[in-house]
């Protein structure tokens, strides 16, 4: 299936690229994570998913413009079309 | 289009105001010598329909105001505060951009948590997310917990709405408590103002619940006067007088659109199913992902008890035939009882007697009104829109600032939106709205969550803060997890960090559009010292203000009329964008703040990193071909036009660029009802209401086994947390008796937000209305205490003091000094506005005890004690 990928910030920086369309025979959120590779060898799985399965506290998955929250298991079904978001966490507080 | 009679040769350009919070769609008439000589309400608007109020009408006079900053100035005098002279000097672009720049930089590099700020341009939301490049989350300001910490938190817990107001189009009757909404604040003012005005002409009762005659007061079929901090109280009364005395309410609401009907156990808890867990659904559902479904936390699901097979099932259950709303039954070898039943339960002692005790609302009023409001909601009855049949409450209980600025503000809320819940009036036609902001990127749209209610959205502007301890935020925001910026607290970790774990000590500080010391509550000299503390103060604003003279670099902004924006129009009643444009060439050196930021983070070295945050939080990210270049240097401009693209793409069809809206305005439509009610069989059944919030109790219990593990040096009080209002007084009912009268502050619609003083005809109005001269009390008050119109008095709260002449007006509660935030300021760049007085925000308690812990939400209220002091000059007028 086709899955578009957008790294922001330092994720940018780790994969090398911002957007890009992926074609994985995966099926679930932890396939595509463990698909894609970074500039120094690891996967995303290893950058961003803590031992017990959740996400690290520095990182976020956004999926469809929904986060993906602490308590979500990551064996989210994929399908074709889906847009994965994967960026530091951001941290800012302001106005209202 | 030009108006021969109004306006001299020149063309019209369609713009949008920026003169409060607000986003009316305008027309600014430019005479052919290039000078802005006439504005008014855009007639093509369906939201604002032409018209405007008396801050668009002087847009020009801030525009032109000869004290504008008009080029970047540097400090030369390093000793800051009132009465020093800040010696400003001008310097040029270069050099106030390179020493903004190699300052943060430092920082950065050292410990970005040095950086704090306060940021309150809501018409460039986005530029909220500019320290987000810095992981920063130190807010330097009090602007959502004065206004709205506990009421935005609520609205998207209750809601997943950022607000919420009555249907002006279909409600009938209509309760004002502690708002403006319709004649003076909140929501769209120019707007409501004339959906107020067709409301009345159609026969609506309006009825406002105030310490003092208001506008929206003055204007009502009936003022209610009631003591300050108590509005609560008066609610609950309403709610025990229809539910044991006239006994209306909306079963058919509370039990299929509310969870009204699950079960709770003696601990409060939903009674949950031993057995049928909460599963995630085989594959992919369709519509939404539906989250909550993929949680990894095992739950069970609450159940409801079926009176007609006389057992209890799960909620979801589609053999449910019926739901009992009352009664007490065993489950399971467990006594449970339906929410309804619980919380009627607790209310049995909240009599109208009880609550006149406390708000001095006669009782017999309290229940008068609670029998008009709920027949009024003609429960049982529909009504047809486009095809689709909905049911009809045309009631409608509104509050803002007034009624839930306290303490347990939190429940201040909760009341009122049980209230509209318990007659079935919450998103029903005619019933009080939510007010989504509406982009698809955003999360806050109503989806389905656990439990089978509306997933809880508490967090509306920005992103939640994990739990941490040593906290890294000045604010505490790691221990309020539903939480809005108590920008208030720095005054006390700043003061004593070593109290509150704070380990990094903020050195630099950005005000941006944002007069903190001015706002913040609590003794103004302990925030001026704050401000001396920063070893580097940056400001990007129009005008020298009390912040802004603590600054050690200003960059100067431009205006509405000289500068770009494309703002979402405020539902309910209408959606779309409104474009604001230059329509005059820009005074001085003057930059638009977003070019002065984006500028910054390139000479940083940081301008990737923020077009990626800029990229996500409109939504650019959904779209490459619109998402912008990491490397590239946008203008202002060059970047809201790819945001109307995408907006109008995803959103509000057809899609259209930048010039498109310069050359028509706005693409604002009429609300469909789809958008604004939630409630039909088709998107109501699977995410009621929580009129009993289990969710709120799960966050602080949460936050109790969290803070299991760590010593608090402080005491941290979890009353604010509960899952119905209770009757909880705030502590200004119990301070010393000397302090023997309320004091509130308030504004009127030409106040609003910023730097009205300086603005001449805002003056004018202004001196014209007794409410706005002085410290307004009755006059039996006044004579019972030997004062008289006209002295010159001392009001001291526990905490601080202000002066003024007083004033009688027989429209204000006999226990209430009113101070208008027009009285006075301390430091003007305009010589039209009165120095001296002191201001409001010094008598407040700026501490744990006034502070409502579960949303950050203040005290707004002061206890004070009035003393007669012998009569300085009388300040000069212009």
């Amino acid at each position: 299936m086709m899955i578009n990928v957008t790294a922001l910030m330092k994720v940018r920086e780790l994969l090398g690229w911002s957007s890009k369309a992926i074609e994985f025979e995966g099926r679930t959120l932890v396939d595509l994570l463990k698909h894609v590779v970074t500039q120094d060898g690891r996967t995303l799985y290893d950058v961003f998913v803590q031992e017990d399965g959740t996400i690290h506290p520095d990182y976020a998955v956004w999926m469809n413009c929904r986060p993906i929250k602490p308590q979500d298991r990551l064996e989210i079904p994929l399908q074709s079309g889906d847009r994965v978001i994967a960026m530091p966490v951001l941290k800012f507080r302001a106005g209202g | 289009m030009a108006r021969a009679n109004s306006v001299r040769p020149g063309r019209w350009y369609s713009t949008t105001c920026k003169m409060c919070i607000h986003t009316c769609a305008l027309r600014a008439h430019v005479s052919n010598k290039g000078v802005v000589d006439k504005i008014e309400g855009d007639p093509t608007s369906p939201s604002n329909k032409g018209k405007c109020c008396v801050k668009a009408n002087t847009g020009a006079m801030r525009n032109y105001d000869p004290y504008r900053l008009k080029k970047p100035v540097k400090r030369t005098n390093p000793r800051k505060g009132p009465g020093e002279d800040p010696g400003w000097v001008e310097i040029s672009w270069d050099e106030a951009l390179d020493l903004v720049a190699s300052k943060m930089k430092a920082m950065i590099e050292k410990d970005p948590r040095e950086f704090c700020y306060a940021i309150t341009d809501f018409h460039k939301i986005y530029n909220w997310a500019w320290p987000g490049q810095f992981g920063n989350a130190n807010q330097f300001h009090v602007i959502g917990t004065y206004c709205g910490g506990a009421y935005h938190v609520t609205a998207g817990i209750y809601n997943s709405a950022f607000a919420g107001v009555g249907d002006y189009e279909r409600c009938k009757y209509w309760i004002g408590c502690g708002t403006g909404d319709g004649f003076s604040s909140h929501l769209h003012v120019a707007a409501a103002q004339r959906m107020m005005a067709d409301a009345r002409d159609r026969g609506m009762k309006v009825v406002v619940v105030e310490p003092r005659l208001s506008t929206s007061a003055a204007k009502a079929d009936e003022w209610i006067p009631i003591r300050p901090a108590c509005d609560r109280h008066f609610v609950l009364g309403l709610i025990h007088t229809l539910m044991y005395e006239h006994k209306i309410y909306d079963a058919e609401y509370l039990k299929w659109f509310a969870n009204g009907g699950y079960l709770i156990n003696e601990e409060g808890w939903f009674h949950r199913s031993s057995t049928e867990k909460a599963l995630p659904p085989e594959g992919r559902p369709e519509g939404s992902m539906r989250w909550f479904r993929q949680t990894r936390e095992e739950r069970y699901k609450p159940m409801v008890w079926d009176p007609v097979d006389k057992c209890a099932k799960v909620f979801d259950d589609p053999t449910i035939k019926d739901i009992a709303l009352e009664g007490t039954y065993e489950v399971d070898g467990k006594k449970v009882r339906p929410a309804f039943q619980y919380i009627k339960d607790a209310y049995k002692e909240y009599t109208p007697e009880w609550a006149e005790k406390i708000t001095t609302v006669p009782a017999d009023t309290i229940r008068r009104i609670a029998k008009e409001f709920g027949e009024a909601a003609q429960i049982g009855s529909s009504i047809t829109i486009d095809g689709e049949v909905y049911p009809y409450r045309p009631v409608s209980f509104n509050w803002y600032r007034g009624a839930q600025g306290h303490k347990f503000g939190t429940m201040d809320n909760q009341s009122y939106i049980l209230l509209n819940m318990l007659v079935g009036s919450y998103n029903a036609p005619g019933g009080l709205l939510g007010v989504t902001l509406g982009s698809p990127h955003m999360v806050w749209t109503d989806e389905p969550g656990p439990d089978g209610i509306l997933d809880p959205k508490p967090h509306q502007l920005h992103p939640e803060v994990p739990f941490a301890w040593p906290p890294n935020t000045t604010t505490l925001m790691e221990i309020m997890p539903l939480g809005v910026d108590p920008g208030q607290f720095n005054q006390l970790t700043l003061t004593d960090p070593e109290k509150y774990d704070i380990t990094f000590k903020p050195k630099i500080c950005l005000l941006y559009h944002s007069n903190t010391v001015w706002s913040n509550v609590g003794n103004v000299e302990k925030w001026h010292d704050i401000m001396r503390s920063f070893e580097f103060v940056w400001a990007i604003e129009l005008f020298h203000n009390e912040s802004s003279t603590f600054a050690d670099v200003i960059l100067p902004d431009r205006t509405f009329l000289e500068s770009w924006a494309l703002l979402m129009c405020e539902p309910p009643a209408t959606e779309g964008l409104n474009c604001r444009q230059p329509v005059v060439e820009p005074l001085g050196e003057t930059r638009d703040s977003y070019d002065i930021l984006a500028e910054i983070a390139e000479r940083m070295g940081t301008l990737p990193v923020m077009n990626d945050i800029y990229s996500f939080i409109t939504g650019l990210v959904n779209t490459p071909d619109l998402m912008l270049d990491p490397q590239k240097r946008y203008t202002h401009k060059e970047f809201l036009d790819r945001c109307a693209h995408y907006w109008t793409r995803s959103v509000w069809p057809p899609e259209r660029g930048i010039e498109w809206f310069m050359e028509n305005g706005h693409n604002t439509i009429w609300r469909p009802p789809t958008h604004k009610y939630y409630m039909s069989d088709k998107r109501g059944r699977d995410m009621r209401r929580p009129f009993y919030c289990e969710y709120i109790l799960q966050q602080k219990k949460h936050l109790q086994e969290q803070l299991k593990n760590v010593k608090l040096k402080f005491d941290w009080s979890f009353k604010d947390y509960a899952a119905f209002p209770d009757g909880s007084l705030s502590p200004v009912h119990s301070e010393p008796p000397e302090y023997d009268m309320y004091a509130i502050t308030y504004k009127e619609h030409f106040m609003n937000f910023t730097e009205n003083l300086s603005i001449p005809w805002i003056r004018e109005i202004a001196d014209r209305d007794p409410h706005h001269v002085g410290l307004i009390m009755n006059p039996k008050t006044a004579k019972a205490k030997g004062l008289q119109e006209g002295d010159y008095i001392e009001v001291r709260s526990q905490f601080g003091q202000l002066t003024g002449w007083l004033v009688y007006t027989e429209g204000i509660h006999p226990e209430v000094i009113g101070v208008s935030n027009a009285t006075n300021r301390t430091v003007t760049h305009s010589p039209i506005t009165r120095l001296g007085g002191g201001q409001f925000n010094t008598l407040l308690g700026n501490n744990f005890e006034y502070t409502d812990l579960c949303t950050g939400a203040m005290e707004t209220v002061a206890r004070v004690k009035i003393t007669k002091l012998p009569a300085p000059p009388l300040p000069e007028r212009y």
